[in-house]
């Protein structure tokens, strides 16, 4: 029963760093019909801006600051310069040039950083365990399943309640209806890419402490995120939510209990999604 | 009423231009021919992968820049050839030459199997929807040990003779990969200029026209993608058969990203761009890599600017430049 | 109510999108070798029942049948092996190909074979052939080979009606063939219409009256997706309700 706890509570863990890496991830997609394979590229930027962040002052909260804005200006300006070009363009064209990116960033990161794999410290005061029904389980770990919880809180606030987001709702419902009634578009697209991309990267932060950081953890990461974007449905903060949760528990029990076919059930699972519900569970967006 | 004198000069650049056409290829066949007896077995190695990623770079195109299917799952059908071969020679101790067959024929009927439920849905959902049916395959090499060897292959490909040559031997493994590399290059070549080849390119230019035209479009699709997906399981087969070793990396969604960069870095839609795209990826990849660590900021920025100001490749974009300097001489 | 000459008609017809209504209860029949022209205020829903009939778009309910075969809801890659083919009021061509191969698509399609791999189709000759005969009949004859985008929009529009023809339809849908024209332009898509065989059965949106007058025989007016009238050129003009809602006069 203890271990079942503990797998549980270590599934909603991942579950929470899948949901603020999705929630980005799905909100580029259902704003700007474009998947951004460069989503674990600014996860594992954040990783590593994290830890020099920590080498040179100490503080992680600082790094957890740091990293998401860092990405958050990389990200505005990528959208800016390069993807404002191909606006006209089929929608192919954007999602190769992130693809591009990955290449670049991976190196850049290599180049910067070492090839090693490499480890956030844990912060000191949350460093300790708790009991939670019976189980030992980390303290670091519920802070994050936590924060996960409050970041959506605020996401899904910014996104239900703030005039922006009711302008980045419009021009994801009807793009062309938003830009006749005078929504500047355009900065829209940043501002939402350049979110997205600082969400990722500060998943990348907060999973240092308990996910070994290398040159291809962007890799690794990317499918899961996609896998939960196509299942809770593209541009739905709330599928995303609940598909991360789904994909999070079924991926760490899989492994725990069914270790050889979690992996193909979860893809399987995301076949069947894309046949019979394209839109995803929540999909408020055609996935044209 | 043109002059004479124009008239003759026409002409002139005509029958150039034409000597150009066979000359080019002819040289460059030749070429390919000698090249390991005058370069050496490593620069022979990198060609003969170069070869060999060429034809499946081709058949991605076929779906891609021909047909209009971005498809993310080529992998699949690349490793499915590449793990029958191997498999079926070490496990029942089949013929190398028949394994060749079976490889094609398992990638074919995935290609059916697959292609039949991608066909259903289009654009993101067709992109994802690959994606995920080859890393089903990627999740079963992983998984599935007592028969796939895991995440750390399987080799111990017992090569055949041909006609009393061993084919283990790295020049004629060359010569092997040349022969089937010439054969899919005719083939495609045939293909694209073909009625159906046509028909594949009418429904990537317009869809809606095709079908009002009486064209049962969703089943070219999928011919598009089953012929597509023979092709990479010949590719595959060709790879493992080369190296008589595979492992799951030969399914996973990085090779399906690293042949879809060399379509679109040769120029998508073009019978050349895929093999040129191959060559300059992989030189890049191998040669400059033993120079720089920095291969892959490299194939970045130049396939970032291909996407951007280059959309028709290296070879489209310079093909288009000569068309327009022998056309205005 | 069908005449035993029908080669296509619709019975109560109706299409809605959410709450609005497009084609309203629609009874409308074709004769054989008709010219009949469908003509109506913008919004009157002709496009739509072209849509519906060429199998672009599914009826909400209603039946339609071309030669007394029910084809409701069929796709348009089926309707158009049936015997039918369009033109489209936004040209839908191959821009990027030429001129021949545009047409080359439809002949293979209906003469040819298109699932040949092998063969290259600029050395067909039978397909070519064909494909030379349709661009004569439209007059575009000299420009086989040059590139659609490059084309005027009075050729585009021709080549519209030859990639139709070139599927050896028995039935051709017009979807406003001189829209955008000059008057020249006009002039020479009425003559290429006026020539076209007299066994084929023509159905014609038009929003020029000249042109209707000049080549149609049956005349349908539309309005709000309801059928307002149908008659010959005379019985039209002389319809008070016609005059009312359409020509403008009381």
């Amino acid at each position: 029963m203890e271990s079942l706890i503990t797998h549980l509570l270590n599934g909603l863990v991942y579950s929470m760093l899948l949901f603020i890496l999705s929630a980005g991830l799905s909100l580029i997609f259902g704003l700007m019909n474009v998947v951004n394979m460069a989503h674990g590229s600014f996860y594992m930027l954040g990783a590593y801006i994290g830890i020099t962040v920590v080498a040179w002052t100490g503080n992680f909260w600082l790094a957890a600051l740091v990293a998401p804005l860092v990405a958050g200006v990389v990200g505005a300006g990528m959208e800016r310069i390069f993807f404002r070009p191909l606006y006209k363009r089929p929608d192919f064209d954007q999602i190769i040039l992130t693809f591009g990116f990955t290449f670049v960033f991976i190196d850049v990161v290599k180049w910067i950083w070492g090839v090693d794999i490499q480890n956030l410290a844990l912060p000191q005061s949350i460093g300790g365990g708790i009991q939670v029904f019976g189980a030992a389980f980390p303290l670091y770990r519920l802070v994050l399943i936590g924060v996960g919880l409050v970041l959506g809180l605020l996401v899904w606030l910014l996104l239900d309640r703030s005039r922006i987001g009711a302008m980045v709702r419009a021009s994801v419902d009807d793009r062309a209806m938003a830009v006749g009634l005078g929504i500047n578009v355009g900065r829209l697209f940043t501002g939402v890419f350049s979110l997205g991309v600082a969400l990722a990267a500060f998943a990348g932060v907060i999973a240092g402490p308990i996910m070994s950081i290398y040159p291809g953890m962007d890799i690794d990461i990317l499918i899961p995120a996609f896998i939960v974007v196509v299942i809770g449905g593209m541009g739905s903060l709330r599928g995303a939510f609940v598909s991360s949760i789904l994909i999070g528990e079924v991926d760490t029990l899989g492994k725990a209990y069914f270790p050889s076919s979690a992996m193909f059930l979860i893809y399987l699972l995301m076949v069947t999604v894309l046949l019979l519900r394209p839109n995803g569970l929540f999909g408020i967006r055609d996935a044209r | 009423m043109p002059a004479d004198s124009e008239i003759v000069v026409g002409v002139a650049r005509q029958n150039r231009n034409e000597l150009w056409r066979v000359m080019v290829p002819l040289i460059i066949v030749v070429a390919l021919a000698i090249l390991p007896l005058v370069a050496g077995t490593y620069v022979g190695g990198i060609v003969t992968e170069i070869l060999v990623f060429s034809i499946l770079a081709m058949s991605l195109n076929l779906l891609i820049g021909y047909t209009g299917l971005f498809s993310f799952g080529h992998a699949a059908f690349f490793s499915l050839g590449a793990y029958t071969l191997i498999l079926l020679n070490t496990i029942f101790g089949l013929n190398a030459w028949i394994g060749l067959l079976a490889g094609v024929m398992v990638a074919t009927v995935g290609a059916v199997a697959i292609g039949y439920l991608c066909i259903k849905v289009s654009g993101v959902s067709f992109f994802m929807l690959t994606l995920a049916f080859s890393q089903m395959l990627f999740s079963i090499a992983v998984k599935w040990r007592d028969v796939t060897g895991g995440s750390d292959g399987v080799g111990g490909l017992k090569r055949p003779f041909f006609f009393g040559l061993d084919m283990a031997a790295p020049l004629h493994t060359y010569y092997f990969a040349l022969l089937v590399f010439l054969a899919s290059f005719w083939a495609i070549k045939r293909l694209v200029a073909s009625p159906l080849g046509h028909s594949f390119i009418g429904i990537r230019e317009n869809e809606g026209r095709m079908r009002a035209l009486g064209y049962p479009v969703q089943s070219y699709k999928l011919l598009s993608f089953v012929l597509g997906g023979m092709m990479a399981g010949l590719g595959g087969t060709a790879y493992a058969f080369l190296n008589g070793f595979v492992s799951p990396d030969a399914a996973h969604w990085s090779l399906s990203g690293e042949v879809l960069i060399m379509v679109i870095l040769g120029g998508m839609g073009t019978l050349v761009g895929p093999v040129v795209g191959a060559a300059v990826y992989l030189l890049l990849k191998n040669i400059i890599s033993t120079h720089t660590d920095h291969w892959m900021l490299i194939v970045g920025i130049i396939f970032i600017a291909c996407v951007l100001l280059f959309r028709d490749g290296i070879y489209g974009s310079l093909s288009n430049l000569l068309a327009r300097k022998w056309s205005r001489r | 109510m069908e005449s035993p000459l029908s080669i296509l008609r619709t019975e109560n017809l109706t299409k809605m999108f959410g709450s609005l209504i497009v084609t309203n209860n629609l009874n409308l029949s074709i004769e054989a070798e008709a010219r009949h022209a469908i003509i109506g205020p913008n919004g009157a829903g002709k496009t739509s029942l072209l849509h519906q009939i060429a199998g672009q778009l599914r009826p909400t309910s209603g039946k339609i049948f071309l030669k007394e075969q029910e084809i409701t809801g069929f796709a348009a890659e089926r309707v158009c092996r049936m015997g039918l083919a369009r033109t489209f009021q936004k040209n839908s061509l191959f821009l990027n190909l030429s001129v021949v191969e545009n047409v080359r698509l439809a002949v293979q399609q209906k003469r040819g074979n298109p699932l040949n791999p092998f063969t290259p189709a600029e050395n067909i000759a039978k397909t070519n052939e064909r494909a030379r005969e349709v661009l004569d009949q439209v007059h575009l004859g000299a420009d086989i080979g040059r590139l659609v985008r490059e084309l005027s929009y009075g050729e585009q529009r021709q080549l519209e009606i030859a990639l139709a023809l070139a599927s050896d339809p028995e039935i051709l849908l017009l979807d406003e063939p001189t829209s955008g024209m000059s008057p020249t332009e006009t002039q020479r898509m009425v003559q290429l219409i006026q020539e076209l065989p007299r066994q084929l059965t023509i159905i014609m949106i038009e929003h020029d009256m000249d042109v209707v007058f000049s080549v149609a025989n049956r005349i349908t007016v539309l309005h709000y997706g309801q059928m307002l009238a149908t008659g010959s050129h005379e019985e039209i003009t002389r319809n008070p309700a016609v005059r009312e809602v359409y020509l403008g006069v009381a």
